[in-house]
């Protein structure tokens, strides 16, 4: 009869609820909302100071959920996608959109449905404003995603290629490059010389003109002096671009011939003709 | 004759104690779960879609409900994801189990970002029990 009785009060007055997930919040406004946030940001900021973005992450999402804070939720987005941006991380950037839908689901309810005074995390203005954030930190998310893959896929370029492709000049190659200069220079000087000499024959013929008087005369003779020395300095560096560039050419020649039959390939050589002299290049195709 | 009232005292006693014993412990037939156009079920509670409610008409609710036991909810997504709301707060992601309501009138809403899954009222009967919301097609 004592244990009947026992099973009655039991059952009678009935048990206690079990902790279960969910019970009425309190009310939650703004005002209130903001002033819970602030002390998660602030411990948040200094983890990211820190470097540690995931635990900031992690912060923001768990104070999220207890404070019901879509804002939360999206600054747990932003530390994620700074984290896949700092570590090339696409797992960081795919935790970070799949962490927006919750706080897309919180703030289209809250733009959209039958709202409750008693869950307010943020005022009805700044609902078009967190959603835009929200929406940037996800386009953000995925162009970081794409960028990761793109830059996986692509061949690594390695900036030295360009400079191992060159090759090792050619043994002569400097020589036979400074010939050809001083020979290019040479050859453009014994034009010059050329270009006074005709000069000087020129004045020379209204110098020895009868009909040629005074002034003209004179003219004639200063032209032939300025013709004179134009074609002593072209022949002058004629004479040292020729002589030097073609030692030169021949030096540089010499050297590539003593390498290897592969080095020897496309070999440039001064010619020299009954008519003139001039450079050459020879190689085996 | 003295030995038979001990005897029939006791059982007299226990009879209509065990009575109570009996309503007590029986708990209401499982209601058939019953579902409707846009693929919401519902199970042990009946389901008006699409209605809402205002904060006036859940405090109405709430004061006409808030002596009766709670009745416990369970919602469920056949596939895909969305968060439960109840009567204008955010619960949890989906799924929920075991969510504590009083009987009455609760506007449910269950929504992936923009997309509204389920929009609805649930009237939970006053004896409360397990209610299953069930949403998305099979």
């Amino acid at each position: 009869m004592k244990r009947l009785t026992c099973v009655l009060l039991v059952l009678g007055l009935g048990l206690p609820a079990p902790s279960l997930a969910w019970a009425a919040p309190e009310e939650v406004t703004p005002e209130s909302t903001s002033a819970a946030r602030f002390d998660v940001e602030q411990a948040g900021q200094r983890m990211v100071a820190s470097g540690d973005l995931q635990a900031a992450a992690d912060l923001y999402w768990s104070k999220g959920f207890e404070l019901r804070d879509p804002v939360l939720l999206v600054m747990s987005a932003e530390a994620l996608r700074d984290l896949a941006d700092r570590d090339r991380s696409i797992p960081a950037a795919e935790a970070a959109i799949e962490r927006l839908r919750v706080a897309f689901d919180m703030l289209y309810y809250l733009r959209d449905s039958a709202t409750s005074a008693s869950w307010q995390p943020i005022t009805s203005e700044q609902v078009s404003t967190v959603l835009d954030r929200a929406e940037r930190v996800a386009s953000e998310a995925e162009a970081l995603i794409s960028a990761i893959e793109e830059a996986a896929k692509a061949p690594v370029v390695d900036p030295d290629e360009g400079k191992r492709k060159r090759g090792k000049a050619k043994p002569g190659t400097v020589l036979i490059a400074a010939g050809a200069g001083l020979l290019v220079l040479g050859l453009g000087g014994g034009g010059l010389g050329a270009g006074g000499l005709a000069i000087g024959a020129a004045a020379q013929q209204d110098v020895e003109d009868p009909l040629v008087y005074a002034v003209e005369h004179h003219a004639a003779e200063e032209r032939g002096q300025r013709g004179n020395v134009l074609a002593g300095v072209g022949f002058a560096i004629a004479g040292v671009g020729v002589i030097a560039g073609s030692v030169l050419i021949v030096l540089g020649v010499k050297k590539r011939k003593g390498a290897s039959p592969a080095e020897q390939a496309f070999v440039p050589a001064p010619i020299w003709l009954r008519g003139g002299a001039g450079l050459g290049v020879s190689g085996r195709f | 004759m003295r030995r038979a009232w001990t005897l029939a005292l006791p059982i007299m006693l226990a009879l209509p104690i065990m009575l109570v014993m009996l309503v007590m412990l029986a708990r209401p037939a499982a209601a058939a779960e019953v579902c409707d156009e846009q693929g919401v079920c519902i199970d042990g509670a009946n389901w008006e879609s699409g209605g809402q409610l205002d904060d006036r008409a859940r405090a109405k609710e709430r004061k006409k409900q808030a002596k009766r036991k709670d009745a416990s909810l369970t919602v469920e997504l056949r596939q895909g994801r969305g968060s439960v709301f109840i009567d204008g707060v955010w619960i949890a992601p989906a799924p929920v189990s075991y969510v504590p309501l009083k009987p009455g009138k609760h506007d449910v809403e269950v929504r992936d970002g923009e997309t509204l899954l389920a929009r609805g009222i649930l009237d939970i009967p006053k004896n409360g029990g397990d209610v299953k919301l069930t949403i998305g097609d099979e």
